[in-house]
């Protein structure tokens, strides 16, 4: 079989979860994913639902209870760590920033699985932090200390981290997270860039609504354990299969120029604050 | 608008030259410490002396124009506590540096896991026992009782430690520090109850645990500085794994770090050098607490720099606080470095709480 035609990500009956002090949780239950190479796919879900558990399951770093998984036609048990991070690169919910790095040095750690030298950068790590840094729009970040970037800045830095592992496969746990609305719009479209100039296979969890529709060329969605497509074909979301998922009113409608957009109703509005006495002016 | 970007150097590190210089220096400060300290002293040999018998030892210049005693104070006093105050600091800097990138813990030291109980109790053990033990086996090793018990009760302290903290999710760094703790605390309490027992022996065991380097010689040496200069080599070659380390462990792990087995031989190798330096001297304060936080602050956070580093100006501070801890009249080095360190630890304290404002 060609490589082309090889999933890049394949999993069949899927089960994984946490033993904590409370006893056994099991928060994957039975999933079947397959993402070809160069695929875009936005997972929803409520919180709690295991989308991060997921990604950490593809990342290789939470081993599965039961099912199978195939990275690039390969299995994932026989992937060691150091491969694995040359393929997947992961930019998790919170990652610390270490104070006195300049945001070129915190990109070049992306490097490390690329080691070839006992000590010090060769000219391939050169050409890629720098690609990196081109390619997530933080070029003009370089010689910053991180300590000083803000949260948009802090994003672009650690997908320049991620990218310069130069990876196959981009994993992105709420990437969106604590941006601004025309952030979560730069990175996006940032995103749908990237993954065809570096032929990246993108997983990405988010929130909106309306970003997932954006940006993705699936949208699943996952709950109680499993994952199933999130509406009508690929990229169009069931507002009654998301009002079920959330368990929140989820309002559709069409934009002037024709877009379909999804909201959900506002609770003011349908009188839950109805009865309060009105505001104080002051 | 087509100009030609300017071509821009990346810092992807610490640049040769910088290195160059911080290490250059670092070998510098050594030299000249440990010269002053082979010079100065309280026993009536005098730096033109002692210059003559170094000349005259190291390189066959000169002629022998001193007292036999001179050549002894200078050979089997001086030099052991000058190799010997290198040796431990550089053990104790380096471990330290490991230690507060592993555990990401700003008061972390070389002692945090329950090295310095566990030689503590060890060589309070020791130091009890009947006479005739410790000079049998001694003699046939070469090394004293009281090495030998700290030593093994330190790494055996920490393999405990080790044990007690790990869970089915591997082993969390807040388990390591609790456990460090809590074996520490024991330790302690094993330590405190054999002094009361202790007797005529109590100053023996008083002077150990303040820390001295008066019981560095030759032969202690050359068991300490192999077991201190191979973990110092392992650990450097480990520096883009500690670097990792910074960004936490789930980065760590995406970046192909294999967690579990990192933290164990990042805190065996750190261990063992802080054995074997405890061994050496007893348990010496602040240097591996202070040196990392100082170096980090001047050099920034990069372990293919501060690794080096640490081993250098370490080895330079302990040399220092020994000799000021002998011309100041034989006062323990322990207390020297404690003196000095925790004031300029809290002065190093004030200064970034200023810098940084949160």
């Amino acid at each position: 079989m060609a490589a082309d035609h090889v999933p890049a990500i394949r999993l069949r009956g899927v089960a994984a979860g946490y033993r904590g002090a409370a006893g056994d949780r099991s928060v994957l239950d039975g999933v079947d994913l397959d993402v070809s190479a160069g695929e875009l796919v936005v997972l929803l879900g409520p919180n709690g639902s295991g989308k991060t558990t997921l990604l950490r399951v593809v990342a290789g770093v939470l081993p599965p209870r039961a099912g199978q998984i195939e990275l690039f036609g390969r299995a994932l048990a026989g992937w060691s760590r150091h491969d694995l991070a040359r393929s997947v690169a992961v930019l998790p919910q919170t990652t610390e920033l270490p104070d006195g790095f300049r945001v070129s040095e915190v990109v070049n750690l992306g490097r490390i699985p690329h080691a070839t030298r006992a000590f010090g950068a060769d000219a391939d790590d050169e050409r890629a932090v720098a690609a990196a840094l081109r390619d997530a729009d933080a070029e003009e970040l370089a010689a910053r200390p991180v300590r000083e970037l803000s949260g948009g800045e802090r994003q672009r830095v650690l997908l320049a981290l991620a990218l310069a592992q130069e990876p196959r496969l981009l994993l992105l746990d709420e990437p969106t997270l604590h941006l601004d609305l025309s952030h979560q719009l730069g990175l996006v479209q940032l995103l749908r860039r990237l993954r065809v100039a570096r032929r990246l296979t993108v997983i990405a969890v988010l929130h909106d609504l309306n970003l997932a529709a954006g940006l993705a060329d699936r949208v699943l969605l996952l709950r109680d354990g499993r994952l199933g497509p999130a509406g009508r074909g690929d990229r169009v979301i069931d507002p009654e299969l998301a009002r079920s998922a959330f368990g929140v009113t989820i309002e559709e409608a069409i934009t002037p120029d024709g877009r379909r957009v999804l909201a959900p109703a506002m609770p003011v509005r349908t009188g839950l604050l109805q009865d309060l006495p009105p505001a104080d002016p002051s | 608008m087509s100009a030609t970007p300017a071509v821009r150097q990346l810092v992807l590190g610490p640049s040769i030259g910088r290195t160059t210089i911080v290490l250059t220096a670092g070998a510098v400060v050594l030299l000249a410490v440990s010269l002053a300290a082979a010079a100065l002293g309280t026993a009536g040999v005098g730096p033109a002396e002692a210059a003559g018998i170094l000349a005259y030892r190291l390189f066959g210049i000169g002629s022998v124009s001193w007292p036999s005693s001179s050549e002894t104070i200078l050979w089997e006093l001086r030099l052991p506590r000058i190799v010997g105050g290198m040796v431990v600091g550089a053990g104790l800097a380096c471990a330290g540096t490991v230690f507060q990138a592993l555990l990401r813990n700003p008061l972390a030291d070389p002692y945090i896991i329950g090295t310095a109980a566990g030689a503590s109790f060890g060589a309070v053990s020791a130091l009890l026992l009947p006479a005739i033990l410790p000079l049998a086996i001694g003699a046939w090793l070469g090394i004293g009782l009281v090495q030998l018990f700290a030593f093994v009760g330190a790494l055996t302290t920490v393999a405990v430690v080790f044990t007690v903290a790990h869970g089915r999710s591997g082993t969390p760094v807040i388990a390591l520090l609790l456990a460090g703790y809590a074996i520490s605390s024991l330790l302690a309490a094993g330590v405190a109850l054999l002094m009361f027992l202790s007797g005529d022996r109590l100053t023996a065991v008083v002077a150990w645990l303040l820390g001295s380097l008066a019981g560095a010689s030759w032969p202690r040496l050359a068991i300490a500085a192999p077991l201190i200069i191979v973990s110092f080599t392992l650990l450097l070659l480990r520096w883009r794994r500690l670097n990792a380390l910074l960004l936490g462990e789930q980065a760590a792990a995406h970046l192909g770090v294999d967690l579990e087995r990192e933290k164990r031989i990042l805190a065996g190798l750190g261990a063992l050098a802080t054995s074997a330096g405890v061994a050496i001297s007893g348990t010496i304060g602040f240097v591996g607490l202070v040196v990392p936080h100082l170096l980090r602050l001047a050099f920034g956070p990069d372990h293919r720099l501060l690794l080096p580093a640490s081993m250098l100006y370490g080895a330079a501070l302990l040399v220092l606080a020994d000799l000021g801890a002998r011309l100041a009249g034989g006062i323990p080095v322990g207390v020297v470095t404690a003196l000095i360190g925790a004031p300029f630890f809290l002065w190093l304290l004030r200064r970034s709480l200023v810098a940084h404002g949160r």
